[in-house]
Formats: structure tokens, sequence, C-alpha cells
């Protein structure tokens, strides 16, 4: 076809220069490094700056509403971040349709002329974060809302697919039972946190997790709460647990319930899985991978007085990540090959007419192959939870993070945190490590 | 013209037309407010004022005001207390419960006292005035106006939805509440149901 593949040199040098062109072509997570600098300075106000100067349009501009919202929040600007939050809803919910259009160009070009949408824990967590926001602004009725339309949206998804990785989504449910008792709402709060713990156990089937102790001594209260013996002992015999408190005297106290991030989600990466050279063409497909980061902090420890609480693990996106990507992958796999399969044919093709054009076709084809590496990168590698019965009054609430050999990685003082009785008071933070860019 | 140029002059306008269709720019068209408009399907203005609307005339239409007008030869005074959103979306109550006050005090058959936010701010102006003001236009602390009745509320929602159809049931609920004993002496319900089809495709 071509008479510049026809001496091995000129081969090599055409290698080269794909390789160079290809490099061009960065991918979206390679964008991110920049921001991640910021992150890890924790100086979110400039990370912020740095991504208003560039932000993701088009296709990618769901990423810029959700990165947007956490450096607000951790800015704590949360009523700003929700506006955002509200942005990326409204473009989830546009969006979600497929699009005939972009299924072509995914079909001719490559993955990302699909507008990103999210996976499905990342568009859940929307509201996740929503919920915590209104949380920390004292509105637990509109966090109550997000309550409720994650109930929607987990629903909307098992109507597509049946996968647990998809669709049981264990801390969200959780978290909603927590809403809805700190509201008095029991029977819904009972709900919540029985749905949440047949997640945890549908999870545990994916990936190492462990159910959060809280849980279990939450189960037990409002089924025995609700008048539900016969359930609450169930629990006490499952779990094993002899002493828990009544809900009548935590009702009497106060509680801090206290939400942490810890260090980044992972990223995406692409690595090309088959180059071939084909009648002189050459031709590759390539895939997205997650790389994990260092995460940081083994637990959190929040004490006041002589109080304390240690933080259990109770969301693990670093695995989830993982694992709804394993979920998609045989169809992205699918998508790739029949690209690269067209994307031969069709430069094959021009080139019995025209050498030079079937050539540029070539290096355009192999240049726009890269694998679609977007993702919600400012979500924390996974999620701790601590809960703090105290009695009403102010407090200051001392936070640590604990590394792995139990030393002190970082402080944080809470100030004047006002606890009131049988409410809740909620605290969050998101502490990314100076190690968190060395990967996994 | 040669054919060559003629084909390319079609090009050229045809691409000219594409072009020009996507600089459409914003388009506005007044609209009259009690016009309904549904575009996504979510609660809107006109729920609002419909709902508030129904619901306020059959408060005034109900026994509990003849009997307070014949016991206590007035018009009886309502406080608007908090219309709490249990839905699953965020409705702004303060337009629904502005609408209802609109719809109470335009009546004429009951008497509206300010709300607990409003309140605070009259407060502030009262002290203002008791060193500020001259002695004629101040207005003394102490005179206002107890309320008889509260008006409370939730918006709460039913959601049946299969992919992108949705089954979307309002229900409002309004509870007269008597301040004096805490009887109930109006419930209220007014309840909505909406229909929305999404598409599963897109251009």
């Amino acid at each position: 076809m071509l008479s510049i593949f026809n001496s091995v040199v000129n081969r090599r040098l055409c290698f080269a220069l794909l390789c160079s062109i290809s490099s061009g072509c960065a991918t979206y997570s390679e964008s991110f490094k920049p921001l991640e600098k910021e992150i890890i300075a924790q100086q979110p106000d400039k990370a912020l700056k740095i991504l208003e100067k560039s932000q993701p349009s088009g296709n990618d501009r769901l990423l810029y509403f959700l990165d947007k919202a956490m450096f607000l929040r951790m800015m704590g600007k949360f009523d700003e971040s929700n506006q955002s939050l509200e942005e990326a809803k409204q473009y989830i919910k546009k969006f979600s349709p497929t699009s005939i259009t972009e299924e072509t160009a995914a079909f001719i070009v490559n993955d990302s002329t699909r507008a990103f949408i999210g996976a499905p824990f990342e568009q859940v967590l929307v509201h996740f974060y929503a919920a915590l926001n209104y949380l920390s602004l004292g509105d637990p009725d509109a966090a109550r809302v997000e309550a409720q339309q994650i109930d929607t949206k987990l629903t909307n998804l098992s109507q597509y697919d049946k996968d647990p990785i998809l669709i049981a989504d264990p801390f969200t449910r959780y978290m909603t039972g927590i809403i809805y008792e700190g509201l008095g709402e029991w029977s819904n709060a009972l709900i919540a946190y029985r749905t949440a713990y047949a997640a945890y156990k549908a999870h545990q089937k994916l990936y190492s997790l462990s159910i959060p102790t809280y849980l279990k001594y939450d189960l037990i209260r409002l089924a025995d709460y609700e008048g539900l013996r016969d359930e609450r002992d169930k629990y006490i015999k499952e779990f094993n647990i002899k002493k828990w408190t009544k809900e009548s005297d935590l009702k009497k106290q106060g509680e801090v319930v206290f939400v942490m991030g810890n260090g980044l989600a992972p990223i995406k990466r692409q690595h090309t899985v088959a180059m071939a050279a084909i009648n002189n063409q050459m031709m590759r497909v390539s895939l997205p991978y997650y790389q994990k980061r260092k995460n940081g902090f083994y637990s959190a420890r929040l004490s006041v007085a002589n109080q304390e609480a240690i933080s259990t693990e109770v969301k693990d996106i670093n695995n989830i990540a993982e694992k709804t990507l394993a979920h998609y992958l045989p169809t992205i796999t699918a998508r790739a090959l029949a690209r690269a399969v067209a994307k031969y044919k069709t430069a094959d093709k021009v080139g019995d007419h025209n050498a030079l054009a079937g050539f540029a076709l070539m290096v355009t084809n192999y240049a726009t192959e890269v694998a679609d590496t977007r993702s919600w990168l400012t979500l924390p590698g996974d999620i701790h939870l601590a809960r703090l019965p105290l009695a009403p009054g102010k407090y200051d609430i001392n936070l640590e993070l604990r590394g792995a050999g139990n030393q002190i990685l970082h402080t944080y003082q809470y100030k004047d945190v006002q606890v009131k009785r049988g409410a809740k008071s909620y605290l969050t933070y998101h502490w990314v490590s100076p190690f968190a860019l060395r990967s996994q | 013209m040669p054919l060559v140029m003629k084909k390319i002059l079609i090009v050229f306008v045809g691409l000219s037309i594409l072009v020009l269709a996507g600089c459409g720019g914003t388009k506005v068209a007044r609209k009259d407010v009690d016009e309904t408009i549904d575009l996504s399907g979510a609660w809107n203005d006109s729920d609002s004022r419909m709902v508030s609307k129904a619901m306020i005339d059959d408060m005034l239409d109900q026994r509990w005001l003849r009997v307070y007008k014949r016991d206590h030869k007035k018009p009886p005074t309502v406080i608007v207390g908090r219309v709490r959103n249990l839905s699953h979306e965020h409705i702004n109550t303060n337009t629904f419960v502005a609408d209802i006050e609109r719809a109470v005090i335009n009546s004429g058959e009951v008497e509206f006292v300010a709300s607990r936010d409003e309140r605070g701010e009259i407060r502030d102006e009262r002290k203002d005035q008791d060193l500020h003001s001259s002695e004629k236009t101040r207005k003394a602390m102490g005179n206002e106006v107890g309320a008889d009745f509260m008006l409370q509320g939730s918006i709460n929602t039913i959601i049946d939805a299969l992919k992108k159809t949705q089954v979307r049931y309002y229900q409002v609920d309004l509870t007269l509440i008597s301040m004096a004993d805490n009887r109930k002496v109006w419930v209220g319900q007014k309840k909505i149901k909406k229909l929305v089809e999404g598409s599963e495709l897109r251009y």
C-alpha cells in the first residue's frame, strides 16, 4: 500500500512519529496534575482558581461541576458547593439518554467523545455530598430531600442493572438512615439501616469490607425502639453485642456525627493492550485501568475532655471504582476492538485510492485512539465515620489522624461545636496525605 | 458558472445556514403569570399557586371560622408556622407560604400576624424608634397581637418510576391548630399527580 513502509528504517521512523503524536493527545487524568498539587498543599482556593482558568467544557463539563463543588466544600462554602452539585445533577439528567451522534463518534474516534455522566457510584455521591453540605449548613430537611433522591436514584439504577456494585450503595444508604434518625423518623431510619446492612453484605462478597460497628448498634437500638423484639434479638445474637444504649437514653444527649474523606480516589490511566502492524498499517487498542493512591491515615480519633470516638472505614471508593470499571470493561473492550477494526478498514480502503490520504488517516486513527480516563478525581479514596454522643453544650473537639503504626499524622480542632439535646451535629473533613501522589 | 463553482457555492450556502442556525442566541417570551408551563415535571409556581388557592378556599369555607366569629365577634388572627418539605425535591416553601398568606389576607376573613422571622426585624425597628423617633410617631412595645391559630403543614411526594418514566404524586397537608389548647380545627389536603415521560435517546 505505502512505499514509505518498505524499508525497516522508515517503519521505525513512522513508529516514532506515531508515538510522538499520540503522546500529544493527553488523557483527561493527566490534565489533573496541577490541581492535585494544590489539594495536597491544602489549598483548595488555589486549586479552584486553576480549575476556573481551564474549565473542562463540552462533554467533560460534569467534571468541572463536581471538582468545583468539592473545592468549595473544602473551603467551607457549602452553599456555593451545592449550587455546583445542582448543576451537576441537571447535567446528568440532561445527558443520561444515549446520544446517537456521540455513540457514532465513539465508534469512529474514541470513548471520550461521549458526554461524561459519571459511573453510578459517582452519580449517587453527588447527592451524598449535597446532603453533607446541607447538614453542615444546619438544614436537615434539605438533606432529607437528598436522602429521598438517593433512594429514587438507586431504585432507578436497579431497573437497568442488577449488579450490587452499581445499585447497592451501603454507606450512602447508611447515611440516609442517620439523616432520618436525626429528624426523629425512626421507621424510615430503621428501613435505611436494614437496606444498608443488606448492601454491606452484598459488597462483602465482592471485596474485603467489614460492616461498620456503628451500624450494628443502630440496628439493635432502632429495632428495640420500634418494638421489634425478635429482630432486635436476632441482631444481638448475630453481632454478639451485649451492651448497647437505648434510644430513650441516647435522646437525652446530643451526638456528633463525623464524616471524613481519606486521600484521593483512584485515577484512571490508559494502557495499550494491543498494538499491531497489519498490511503495513499501525493500529492499537487502549483501555483504561485504575491506579490507586496512597490514602494516608489509618484511623481518625475524635476527642473532647475524657470522651473519644475512633473512626471506622465505611466506604471504600478505591474498591468500588475498580469493581465498577471491571463491570464495564467487557463492553469498553468490545467497543475498542470494533473501533480498531473499523479504523483499519477505512484507512486501508482510503489508502488503496490515495496512499498519502490513507497514511494521514492511519496517523489520525492511531493518535485519536486513547482510553476514556475521565472520573471524579476530587473524591476521597475512602470515607471514615465516627459517632460521638455528648451531653448538650458547646465543645472544642480535637481531631487526630493516625497512621498504621498509630503515629499522629495530622491534627485539627473544631471550635465551639454546638451539641443540642436529641439532635445531631455534623462535622466533615477531607485530608489528603502529602504522599497521595505516590501510587500504591 | 462552471459546475465546480456551483458545487462550491451550494456547500458554502449550506454551511452558512448550519452555522447561522447555531447562532440563535437567547430568546425571551413574556408569559402570563397564571399560565401553566411544565418543563421538567418538578414542583413549580403553578403548583404552588393552585394548591395554596384551593386549600385556603377550603379552609375559609369550613365551620371553624363561622364558630369563631360567632363566639368572639371578630375575625380570628392566624400565623403561618412551618411548612416542611418532606418531598424528594428542593421546593422553595417560602413562595408557597407567601402564596398562602396572600390568599388568606386578601380574603378579608382572617387577620394575619407576622411570622417569627419577620417579627425579629420589626422588633429591632421598634427598639430603634424608641431611641430616635419623635414621641408622636414612636410605636410602643408590648402591643403586638397574639395569634389565635397557627397554620402548619408539609409537602410530601411518592415517586413511582420505571426507567425514564415517572409518576410524581404530591400531597400537601395543612393543619390549623388553636394556640390556646392545641386543638386541630381544620385539616386540609390537596393532591397533584404528574406523569413525566423522559426519552431513552437524544440526538
